[in-house]
């Protein structure tokens, strides 16, 4: 009995000053994480954009945030932040759209896919195929229906992965079109 | 070389060939097998294991007084994931360009058995400057081995190393090396190769 108490104590104070430690931790880095976030998204939005923003702007509608890209007062496209989920937990997924309504590019802000194989949905060439994409076009190749026109290739063993950029591509596509007339 | 330095320079070569963790220990396959699909996942992969297991090696020999062997296990796990975590957290502050190649290794790192082993098979037993030895010469044996598993995967299973390619155009690569058959393959001829060159120095 002594020695289960003994136990105890000590166990709890190794948690105690773990948990401690992680507090201070996460509390001294959580506002500097933040501003590299939004650093990294801003930066990637006028990447998605295919740097044709000298501005961007960020806007809100009806609890929808979303970012415009103007170049001399004209506006260039929209960017817009979805996920869908992928392998190991959500794709974030930042994608730049037209005044045409069609994908500009896409980049991937965040994922936790398996190491070699869905980290390819962050490649140029399976991110460059949803350019100039609309709606109709951004499903998977293996899940078309006979007669859609036009999908994605699928990376090898990393469909999950694959369909998760694409259903957020797609949502982010539905979205644009509640935003799109927002000044 | 007196007795001691001896010792120390022992204990730092035994993870690297003798008891290399993967290839003889047999124990770090999990992450092994699934992160060698490229020579830069597996230098990554094998860095941070490495820095993790220096660290926890040094606290869990620094607090052995301390840690009763009937709660030990649990203990050894608390303190493994909140270093993962911090390392984590601060690499997200200030280095995110690191934490963007490597995010994806870090939570892999608190499930693999390397660290745990050594912390109850060696840290746990013995003084701080060996455990941090131990825990440098294992952490160079583990990314040893996944760099050569690496390097013959992304050869053969896409042509290219480190992203270069190797064999031009021409080359067709077998997708099997970088799918998990290809890793089962490649870590069973390393494990015999190394023991057959082994053997034969022994004769």
């Amino acid at each position: 009995m002594k020695k289960l108490i003994d136990y105890a104590l000590r166990l709890l104070v190794i948690c105690v000053a773990a948990s401690g430690l992680l507090a201070y931790v996460y509390q001294s880095t959580a506002s500097r994480i933040e501003e590299n976030v939004y650093r990294e998204k801003l930066f990637k939005a006028k990447e998605v954009l295919s740097g044709r923003a000298e501005e961007i702007k960020k806007m809100d509608h009806n609890g929808l945030e979303f970012f415009r890209g103007f170049s001399k007062g004209l506006l260039v496209g929209t960017v817009i932040e979805t996920s869908g989920a992928g392998y190991g937990g959500p794709i974030r997924v930042l994608s730049g759209i037209g005044p045409d309504g069609k994908i500009i590019e896409i980049a991937i802000l965040s994922h936790k896919e398996t190491p070699g194989l869905g980290t390819k949905v962050d490649t140029s060439w399976f991110k460059n195929q949803f350019v100039s994409k609309s709606a109709s076009g951004v499903r998977l190749k293996k899940d078309l229906k006979p007669g859609d026109a036009d999908g994605i290739d699928a990376i090898t063993s990393a469909t999950i992965s694959s369909r998760a950029v694409s259903k957020a591509v797609s949502e982010a596509l539905a979205e644009y079109e509640k935003v799109k007339n927002v000044r | 070389m007196s007795d001691k330095l001896k010792y120390l320079f022992n204990v730092l070569g035994n993870g690297i060939l003798r008891e290399n963790p993967i290839l003889r220990l047999m124990i770090g396959l999990c992450p092994t097998l699934a992160v060698s699909t490229s020579l830069s996942n597996s230098i990554g992969m094998g860095l941070a294991v490495t820095f993790v297991l220096i660290c926890s090696n040094f606290t869990i020999s620094l607090i052995r007084p301390f840690v009763p062997a009937g709660v030990r296990i649990p203990i050894f796990i608390v303190v493994i994931s909140t270093f993962v975590t911090t390392v984590d957290y601060v690499m997200m502050a200030y280095f995110p360009a690191l934490h963007a190649s490597l995010g994806v290794f870090v939570p892999l790192i608190v499930v693999n058995c390397i660290i745990l082993g050594r912390a109850e098979a060696f840290a746990y037993k013995n003084d701080i400057l060996p455990a941090v030895l131990d825990g440098l010469g294992m952490g160079a044996g583990f990314l040893l081995s996944i760099s050569v598993m690496g390097s013959i995967r992304e050869i053969l299973g896409n042509g290219t190393l480190l992203g270069m390619s190797v064999f031009g155009p021409s080359f067709n690569p077998i997708t099997l090396m970088i799918l998990p058959p290809g890793a089962f393959m490649v870590i069973g001829f390393l494990m015999s190769a190394l023991n057959i060159a082994t053997k034969k120095g022994a004769k």
